[in-house]
């Protein structure tokens, strides 16, 4: 049954992306983030049924704020994925498997899909449900995939935190910061992770995903990164590092104003 | 196959020698370890697992250097280890639970994968309980998920420490049967203070203390140790190591015989105590 040489980790950070990603589906913390995003489309399918001349700029606001915080959720939930081995004092016959951290924390950031997917399609069927009402900026359809991206985004933050700070206390506590941050319509600082500041025009909005991407990415490198660092994880963080610059380069000097505070 | 081998391992935390330059090798059949509580086994199991590094001394295991980080990799593809006090994911059902062990154990074909599962399932009797929370079992039931766990893909080295605490006495015969009849014939290290266990399955018991190796050799060798210092009386002796007033009223006694004392045949605890120089650590 055994072989001498050791078989790639590519196949176990799949099977892992399966199993980690049924089980964030399968979490109250999830739940309780698709119960909010759920609500907040009601309320914009609510409010756009009910108004006379609804807009999608005033109304969609609801339902952008509502997914950004399951996506908070699922930062949570990736977190507690992450420490369950502490948490349920695993780590000892863990050490023991031929499977590296470094795989562990892969499987986790790509099972961080399976919420991003489902949170994804509630999105698209929001947008969808607002093109037969309202008039929908064509360019309104890639909130599907800043979505998507945000949720591995945030995914990838729990997974550092959990790295770094492996507290079960840390990404509540961040969590709640982020929510403090979320309902404000400021183009501040947290604005760089928010949809709506972007989804304007074609490039910007791409800019913007490919930001969120590169900084998933670069979490997802930092919290794989312990116990060993590996020349691997070092070129995917320089590489996502400096996307990240160069995008928010970009993506300030396209959303702030020439003279305003926009990232204070 | 190489088995185990070990040559002046020493481990220490802090101001506590746990392993005191023990050599030790073994090869595929049951090793019984025995020793006091403190006396080491339990560091000799993780540094047999590879989660953890000896500060000094050498060790080899199926051929390989755990020190290399793609021998160690290597060895921990044929190793199954069940610790004294497994971790579970509460949360997830048994098979599930399982299942996820055999993923980190680069089982990544599914349709084997999930085979395997239900046989390891099968050996420790858990099939019915496959779909419940592992939560929801009993502290028998996840001795026996331990064991499925450490069991995974037929191990050619199987660590079992206290593996059959807390199981009811037929588990304890039914671990025994699996144990001793597991089909590639590993090199099994079983850590217990159960003696029957010893006297019942292993070819060869290893006895600890201190952190070094007081008795290495066959169950009725170490038996050997105790003839002529066991025997029966019915008044105490002070100068007894241990006794105690058996069921039919008599006093068992462990130690140096006083002349024309009635001996009778030792057991390996008496051995064991004899060996570990106390009662207070034959616990």
């Amino acid at each position: 049954m055994n072989s001498s040489a050791n078989p790639p980790m590519g196949p176990v950070v799949t099977a892992l992306a399966v199993a980690e990603g049924r089980h964030l589906l399968a979490s109250r913390v999830f739940w309780s983030g698709l119960a909010i995003a759920l609500l907040g489309t009601g309320v914009f399918i609510r409010s756009a049924l009910a108004e006379e001349s609804p807009t999608w700029d005033d109304d969609a606001w609801t339902m952008g704020v509502s997914f950004f915080l399951a996506a908070i959720f699922v930062m949570v939930a990736v977190n507690r994925a992450a420490l369950r081995d502490r948490r349920e004092h695993a780590v000892e016959q863990h050490e023991a498997l031929p499977a590296p951290r470094s795989a562990r924390v892969a499987g986790l950031f790509a099972g961080a899909l399976w919420p991003a997917a489902v949170t994804s399609v509630l999105v698209g069927g929001g947008v969808l449900f607002a093109a037969t009402r309202l008039d929908v900026p064509a360019v309104s359809a890639l909130f599907v995939i800043h979505n998507a991206v945000l949720v591995l985004m945030l995914g990838a933050v729990g997974l550092v935190l959990a790295t770094w700070m492996p507290s079960p206390f840390v990404a509540p506590v961040v969590a709640f910061a982020l929510f403090l941050i979320a309902p404000g319509e400021t183009p501040a600082a947290w604005h760089v992770i928010w949809p709506f500041a972007t989804l304007e025009t074609w490039g910007l909005a791409a800019w913007h995903i490919g930001y969120l991407l590169a900084l998933a990415l670069l979490f997802a490198a930092i919290a794989s990164g312990r116990p060993d660092w590996r020349r691997g994880q070092t070129i995917v963080a320089l590489m996502s590092g400096v996307a990240v610059v160069v995008s928010l380069t970009v993506l300030i000097s396209g959303v702030c104003p020439p003279r305003g505070p926009c990232l204070l | 196959m190489s088995g185990i081998r070990l040559t002046g391992v020493s481990k220490r935390y802090g101001r506590v020698q746990a392993l005191d330059g023990i050599d030790l090798s073994a090869e595929r059949g049951i090793t019984g370890l025995l020793g006091p509580n403190g006396a080491g086994k339990t560091t000799l199991l993780r540094v047999l697992a590879t989660v953890q590094a000896p500060d000094a001394g050498s060790v080899e295991l199926l051929g390989h250097d755990p020190a290399d980080a793609e021998q160690r990799r290597s060895i921990r593809r044929r190793l199954g280890y069940m610790p004294q006090e497994p971790g579970f994911y509460d949360n997830f059902t048994v098979f599930e639970f399982v299942d996820y062990i055999a993923i980190l154990k680069q089982l990544t074909d599914r349709r084997k994968r999930h085979d395997e599962v239900r046989e390891v399932l099968g050996l420790v009797e858990l099939t019915a309980e496959a779909r419940r929370k592992v939560r929801d079992l009993s502290g028998g039931m996840r001795r026996r998920l331990a064991l499925a766990q450490a069991l995974l893909d037929r191990p050619d080295l199987l660590l079992l420490d206290e593996p059959t605490s807390g199981l009811d006495p037929a588990q304890r015969l039914r671990f025994r049967e699996l144990v001793s009849q597991l089909p590639n014939r590993p090199v099994v290290l079983l850590s217990t203070h159960q003696t029957e266990d010893i006297a019942a399955v292993c070819e060869r018991v290893v006895v600890i203390a201190a952190g070094r190796v007081q008795f290495d050799g066959a169950p009725d060798a170490l038996r050997q140790v105790a003839v002529g210092r066991v025997w029966i009386s019915d008044r105490p002796n002070a100068q007894t190591l241990l006794s105690w007033r058996s069921g039919d009223g008599t006093l068992r006694h462990v130690g140096e015989p006083p002349s024309g004392a009635d001996l009778v045949e030792p057991t390996i605890d008496d051995a064991y105590l004899l060996l570990s120089g106390s009662s207070g650590g034959a616990s």
